[in-house]
C-alpha cells in the first residue's frame, strides 16, 4: 500500500538520522585509524601485537564450534520435532532454561575444571562452552524450522525401510540447510565475539582469540603509541566480522524475518 | 486413532546436547549453589563450611543494592528506548520506504559488531579531556555540556545504557519488522478507507498486533541486562566506586580480583533467583493477557 508523501519524507529523514548515528562511531574509528601515519598505524599494530595469529586462533575455535553445534543441534532438533518418545516435552523445556544462564554464572566453575584438566590455554576450553551455549540458544529456532517440514517425507522414507538415522541424514538434513545456515551464522557471530571466557581461559598471547587483542593492546602498548594506533587495532579486530556480515547479511536477515524469531 | 509408538532411539539423538547441557550448564549451577555455603578464596584447597553466612554478608553488602538499582534503571531505559526506536524504524521500513533494505542492513551492523571493539570506541568518544564528544561540544561553544562522562558516578550508567541502545536498537527493529510483515495489509486498507491517518493506524493496529514482539523483547532485554558484561567491563570496569557495577561484572570481580569465591557463588545464586522471578512473572502476565484476548475476541 502506498503511504502518503508526508509519511515517506518523514521516514527518509528519520531513517537517515538513525543511519548517521549508527555509522558515526564506526566511521570515526576508521577515519582516525588513518590519521597521522596512514597505513603505517596498521603496520605498528602488526609489529606490536601481531593479530594474524589471533585471527587464525579465532577461526579454529569458531570452526570447531560450528562443527560441534551443527551435529549436536540437528540431532536434537530433529528428535524433538519429528520423533515420539516419553518425556519429550519436559526434556525439551529443561534444555530451553539453558538460554537464560549468563556466562558469569558458568565462568568460575568452568575455569576450575579447565585448570584441573590442564586445559588452560587449550582451544578446547573455549570450544566446549561455546558449543553448549550456542546449541542451547538455537535449539528453539531449529526445532521450529523442522516443525515446518512436512511429515509425509519421513513417513515415505520409513515405508521404504529407512532407519531413523537414515531418514535423518538422507531426507531431513538436506532439507534443513536454510534453517541450519541461520543457526550457524548466529553461532559464528556469538562465538567470534565472545570475550569473557576468551580472556579468562587463555592467557598466552599466541593462543588468544582475536577479541582479546584490544584488551592486550590497551594493557601493554597503549602508552607507547598515539591514539590513532589504538583505532587501527580496533579496526583490525572488527574487520573480519564486518566482512562476514557483508556476505551473510542477506541470509541472516531473511532467516530472522522469516518467522524464526518467536515470542 | 493411531497407536502410540515410541521411538527409543530418540534418546540417542538428544544424548549429545544433554551431555553439553550437563557439563556446561548443570554442573556450574550446582557448583555455585554448593560453594555459596563455604568460605573459600577460589584458589586454596581450604574451604570452610559457614552455612548461610555468605548470604547474610552479601545481603548487607551495599553494592548489592547498587546492582539491583542498576538492573532496574538500565533494564528499563534500554528495553523501552530500544523498543521505541526499533518500532518507529520498523514501521517506516515495512511500508515500502525507498532504500528500506539498505537501512535495515545498516541498522543491524552494531548487533553483529564485536562488543569489546564497541566498548573501546565509545571509551575514546566519552574520554574527558581529548574525547571526541567533549571536543565536539567545546568546538560548538557548548562547554557547559562537556562532562566527565565515565568518571562521574551520576552519569556513567547512562552512558553505558546509551551504548547498549546504540548496539541493540537494530535487533528490536528487526523483531518488529518481522512481526509487521505478518500483519495483513487489508487491515490497514480498511482503516484508511474509514479515514484513519498514519498515527491512528499505528496506535490502533500496529502497536497492539506487535504484542508478541513487545514481550519477547522484554524478556530478552531483562535477561540481557543480567548478562551485560563486555561493555561495562571495557568502559568503566564497574566504577567509579561501583556506580556501573552489574551482576555479571561484580561476580567476575569477586571471583578473579577479590578472591571471594564464596561471595561470588552466592551472588550467582541470587542472580538465578532474579532471572527465575523475571521469567515467571513475565510468563504469567503474558498468559493472562492471552486468555483475556481470547475472551474478548
Amino acid at each position: 500500500m502506498k503511504k502518503s508523501l508526508g509519511f515517506r519524507i518523514t521516514g527518509q529523514i528519520i531513517c537517515i538520522i538513525f543511519g548517521f548515528f549508527t555509522l558515526y562511531p564506526l566511521l570515526l574509528m576508521l577515519k582516525r585509524s588513518f590519521d597521522n601515519g596512514g597505513i603505517g598505524n596498521y603496520v605498528k599494530v602488526l609489529n606490536a601485537v601481531n593479530p594474524i595469529r589471533n585471527y587464525l586462533n579465532s577461526i579454529v575455535v569458531v570452526g570447531a564450534t560450528l562443527v560441534v553445534v551443527s551435529i549436536v543441534l540437528s540431532l536434537a532438533a530433529y528428535a524433538f520435532s519429528k520423533m515420539r518418545f516419553r518425556g519429550s516435552k519436559v526434556l525439551y523445556f529443561i534444555l530451553l532454561t539453558g538460554m537464560m544462564i549468563p556466562t558469569s554464572a558458568m565462568i568460575f566453575p568452568l575455569f576450575q575444571i579447565t585448570k584441573k584438566l590442564g586445559m588452560i590455554n587449550e582451544f578446547s576450553s573455549l570450544i566446549g562452552p561455546y558449543s553448549a551455549m550456542n546449541a542451547l540458544f538455537n535449539l528453539m529456532i531449529l526445532k521450529n524450522y523442522y516443525d515446518s517440514l512436512p511429515n509425509e517425507l519421513i513417513e515415505a522414507a520409513k515405508i521404504d525401510g529407512s532407519s531413523s538415522f537414515q531418514t535423518f541424514t538422507r531426507v531431513i538434513l538436506p532439507l534443513s540447510i536454510p534453517g541450519l545456515a541461520l543457526v550457524l551464522i548466529q553461532t559464528f557471530l556469538s562465538a567470534w565475539n565472545e570475550l569473557q571466557m576468551g580472556m579468562t581461559f587463555i592467557n598466552k598471547p599466541l593462543k588468544q582469540t582475536i577479541t582479546v587483542v584490544p584488551l592486550r593492546f590497551a594493557q601493554t602498548m597503549q602508552g607507547s603509541y598515539p591514539i590513532e594506533v589504538t583505532f587501527a587495532c580496533l579496526t583490525m579486530t572488527l574487520l573480519p566480522i564486518i566482512i562476514f556480515y557483508v556476505f551473510a547479511q542477506k541470509f541472516l536477515i531473511a532467516g530472522l524475518t522469516a518467522g524464526a524469531i518467536k515470542g | 486413532m493411531k497407536k502410540q509408538h515410541y521411538q527409543k532411539e530418540a534418546y540417542l539423538f538428544i544424548l549429545p546436547i544433554y551431555i553439553l547441557f550437563a557439563v556446561y550448564i548443570v554442573y556450574p549451577i550446582f557448583f555455585n549453589i554448593y560453594h555459596s555455603f563455604f568460605k573459600w578464596n577460589g584458589v586454596s584447597s581450604e574451604k570452610t563450611f559457614i552455612g548461610t553466612e555468605n548470604y547474610i554478608r552479601i545481603l548487607k553488602d551495599p553494592v548489592l543494592l547498587i546492582l539491583i538499582k542498576n538492573f532496574f534503571i538500565f533494564g528499563f531505559l534500554t528495553i523501552v528506548l530500544q523498543a521505541v526506536f526499533g518500532i518507529i524504524l520498523a514501521n517506516f521500513l515495512v511500508h515500502g520506504l525507498k532504500f528500506a533494505g539498505f537501512y535495515r542492513t545498516i541498522y543491524y551492523i552494531p548487533v553483529v559488531a564485536t562488543p569489546v571493539v564497541i566498548g573501546n570506541i565509545f571509551s575514546k568518544i566519552f574520554e574527558t579531556n581529548r574525547g571526541h564528544l567533549n571536543v565536539t561540544l567545546r568546538a560548538l561553544g557548548l562547554d557547559f555540556l562537556a562532562k566527565q562522562w565515565l568518571a562521574d558516578p551520576k552519569i556513567a550508567l547512562y552512558c553505558i545504557a546509551a551504548v547498549n541502545i546504540w548496539q541493540w536498537t537494530g535487533y528490536s527493529m528487526l523483531v518488529y519488522y518481522a512481526n509487521m510483515l505478518n500483519i495483513p495489509e487489508d487491515l490497514y486498507e480498511s482503516a484508511t478507507i474509514d479515514g484513519a491517518g498514519d498515527f491512528t493506524t499505528f496506535f490502533k493496529i500496529t502497536l497492539p498486533l506487535c504484542r508478541n514482539s513487545h514481550f519477547s523483547l522484554f524478556i530478552l532485554g531483562a535477561l540481557g541486562t543480567l548478562k551485560c558484561f563486555d561493555i561495562p567491563y571495557v568502559l568503566t570496569k564497574g566504577g567509579p566506586n561501583y556506580a556501573t557495577e552489574f551482576f555479571s561484572t561484580y561476580i567476575y570481580k569477586k571471583s578473579f580480583d577479590l578472591w571471594d569465591q564464596g561471595g561470588s557463588s552466592t551472588l550467582v545464586v541470587i542472580m538465578f533467583v532474579f532471572a527465575l522471578i523475571i521469567t515467571f512473572a513475565q510468563l504469567r502476565v503474558y498468559y493472562r493477557g492471552n486468555s483475556e484476548k481470547e475472551l474478548s475476541a
